[in-house]
């Protein structure tokens, strides 16, 4: 008898155990979830890498506005960020820095509302502040130079073949160029911040990224900048948007409207963002095709 | 973890019921909930693999067969290079004592509980064009970062310790005693590594080398970071699988399955070979 209720107490025991880990668990994660204020709202920003300074500033400047509100960050390349999402990651707001990531999160059909663009970008030739080895644009096509890009998957990298296929179409660069370039690429990075950090360490001799992430502060002085000329390089078209998931959906509404408002915008512009095109993001676009994103690189 | 791996195979068939008494229950119990907890998740990943669009021609498709090859290729190198070095090594940790010696002993470890991503920024730090022996590397022409050779040095980093640890043990577990008996006999110190050393601290090794080799398969922090992820040169399955995770999630269910079916592979031979009778040599 005693034997037998001290192997149920030892069950039970395991039961216990098992729930209250699960429990903990959940605990955790309510208290980092930054709900800081107790009966205050969190919302849960997915957002792309080269927003990681600039919304954090809008972050602050809207929760002076709304002291009940928190604003928390998943900061990565978009593709994972959308992966994520797909895959039942819950959030409220997701800003991608190209419309196929947020197209694709609309087809899955886990969106709150309709994408609109907030911010534009371009992209950039960034090489380490004392390197000589990439003087010129030309010179990414050099034999024996090493290239940091991002994954052909992230938007940066998705841009940045873009801006090769159009430099090698034009009669200013040899026809090869986008082919001799990739040759030189040493990594596909998962997202832009990991190729600026790759040419800060100086371990590559160019990489490309957004003028923004060139523009942030812990690269100060870090960098020597290339610029690409307007005509190869059509500006990244950042949209935002509310997500089916989110909790308070009129909360992470209020903080999108104050993204596009006249003081989100000029904190944006502050940290290097230009104002987005005034049209509207083809996210609904009935033929997305992820694996035209997704095509390996030559 | 080797030690309790080793103590298990020698116990086969020999439980130890009387300890268990009124725990078994609970015992139970525990059992099913693990092997669920466990079960489940790998089942389910043959279940989706099974069903997903595009997994057989992921199974074929260029990132696959370029990350397996990969892969397979420096796993392999870097096995060798951890036989090569590491087999003296932990004889040498195991049959002298010293201060030194034991300190180096401690730390021959520290690869197994450091996270691998610190492995890959100390490995920068060091052999990164601008780290401490970059400048020296590259006045003779070798660049490290961001190629083959540098997956090999991550994997080298953190799977070596998985081998010298193990081998150590074994060594440690044959008596000098019967060394010296062998040499007084006449028997060259290389035979009697051969023939009596060897044989017996054979499936300490085996274990540590499948360890090794596993650890070293599944690499991903040290490798990202140290030598980037470029098809084909720098990435290995693990990296193959967060990429195409991404994009294509056929080619990430292929990868997944194919490392999955590596892994059983590897268990499944360690224990046939452990259980048979004989030594080589």
């Amino acid at each position: 008898m005693i034997s037998r209720m001290f192997s149920l107490a030892a069950v039970l025991l395991v039961g216990l155990l098992a729930a209250l880990g699960c429990a903990a668990a959940a605990s955790i994660e309510r208290n980092s979830s930054g709900d800081r204020h107790g009966s205050g709202f969190t919302v849960t920003v997915f957002a792309a890498s080269s927003l990681a300074e600039s919304l954090p500033a809008v972050a602050e400047a809207f929760e002076a506005e709304h002291p009940d509100v928190s604003v928390v960050f998943n900061f990565a390349g978009s593709q994972t960020l959308r992966a994520q999402l797909e895959h039942g990651a819950a959030a409220d707001v997701f800003a991608s820095a190209h419309w196929e990531h947020m197209a694709s999160v609309k087809q899955a059909e886990l969106l709150g509302n309709t994408p609109e663009y907030f911010a534009a970008n371009r992209l950039v030739v960034a090489t380490p502040a004392e390197s000589t080895a990439v003087p010129t644009l030309e010179a990414l096509a050099d034999p024996g130079v090493s290239i940091a890009v991002a994954a052909p998957e992230a938007p940066a990298g998705a841009y940045t073949r873009n801006a090769l296929d159009l430099m090698a179409a034009s009669p200013d660069f040899p026809d090869d160029f986008a082919v001799a370039v990739l040759d030189n690429v040493v990594t596909n990075e998962t997202n832009v911040r990991a190729v600026a950090q790759k040419v800060a360490l100086g371990e590559v001799d160019a990489g490309l990224i957004y003028e923004t992430d060139a523009a942030a502060s812990q690269y100060a002085g870090a960098f020597r900048l290339i610029e690409i000329p307007l005509r190869f390089n059509p500006a990244a078209q950042y949209p935002i948007a509310s997500l089916a998931t989110a909790v308070h959906p009129e909360v992470a509404q209020a903080f999108i409207a104050f993204i596009q408002s006249d003081a989100g915008q000029a904190v944006l512009r502050d940290h290097g963002f230009a104002p987005p095109a005034n049209i509207a993001c083809p996210c609904s676009k009935a033929s997305f095709d992820v694996g035209a994103v997704a095509a390996p690189q030559p | 973890m080797v030690v309790r791996f080793r103590r298990r195979a020698r116990n086969e068939g020999r439980p130890t019921e009387t300890a268990l008494g009124a725990l078994a229950p609970a015992g139970m119990v525990a059992t099913v909930i693990y092997v669920l907890f466990i079960g489940l998740p790998v089942a389910a990943l043959l279940v989706r693999a099974g069903q997903q669009d595009g997994f057989l021609a992921g199974l074929s498709g260029d990132l696959v067969l370029q990350a397996l090859r990969l892969t397979v290729v420096t796993s392999v190198i870097s096995l060798a290079i951890v036989v090569l070095v590491g087999t003296p090594f932990a004889l040498l940790l195991a049959r002298r004592k010293s201060p030194a010696l034991r300190v180096i002993d401690t730390f021959v470890e520290l690869p197994i509980v450091l996270p691998p991503v610190v492995a890959g920024v100390a490995m920068l730090m060091a052999f990164g064009r601008n780290g401490l022996l970059g400048p020296a590397l590259s006045g003779v022409g070798i660049t490290l970062p961001f190629t083959t050779a540098a997956v090999i040095f991550a994997q080298i980093f953190v799977a070596a310790p998985f081998y010298i640890r193990a081998a150590r043990i074994g060594f440690a577990a044959v008596d000098p005693a019967y060394e010296e008996v062998s040499q007084t006999l006449g028997v060259s110190p290389w035979a009697t590594f051969r023939r009596l050393t060897l044989p017996v601290a054979w499936p300490s090794l085996l274990t540590g080398l499948t360890l090794a080799w596993a650890r070293a398969v599944s690499e991903f922090g040290a490798t990202i970071m140290f030598a980037g992820n470029l098809t084909g040169r720098t990435q290995t399955m693990p990296l193959a699988i967060m990429t195409a995770m991404e994009s294509s999630l056929g080619a990430a269910l292929a990868l997944a399955v194919l490392l999955l079916a590596m892994s059983a592979l590897a268990l499944a031979a360690l224990s046939a070979l452990l259980r048979r009778p004989g030594a080589p040599a």
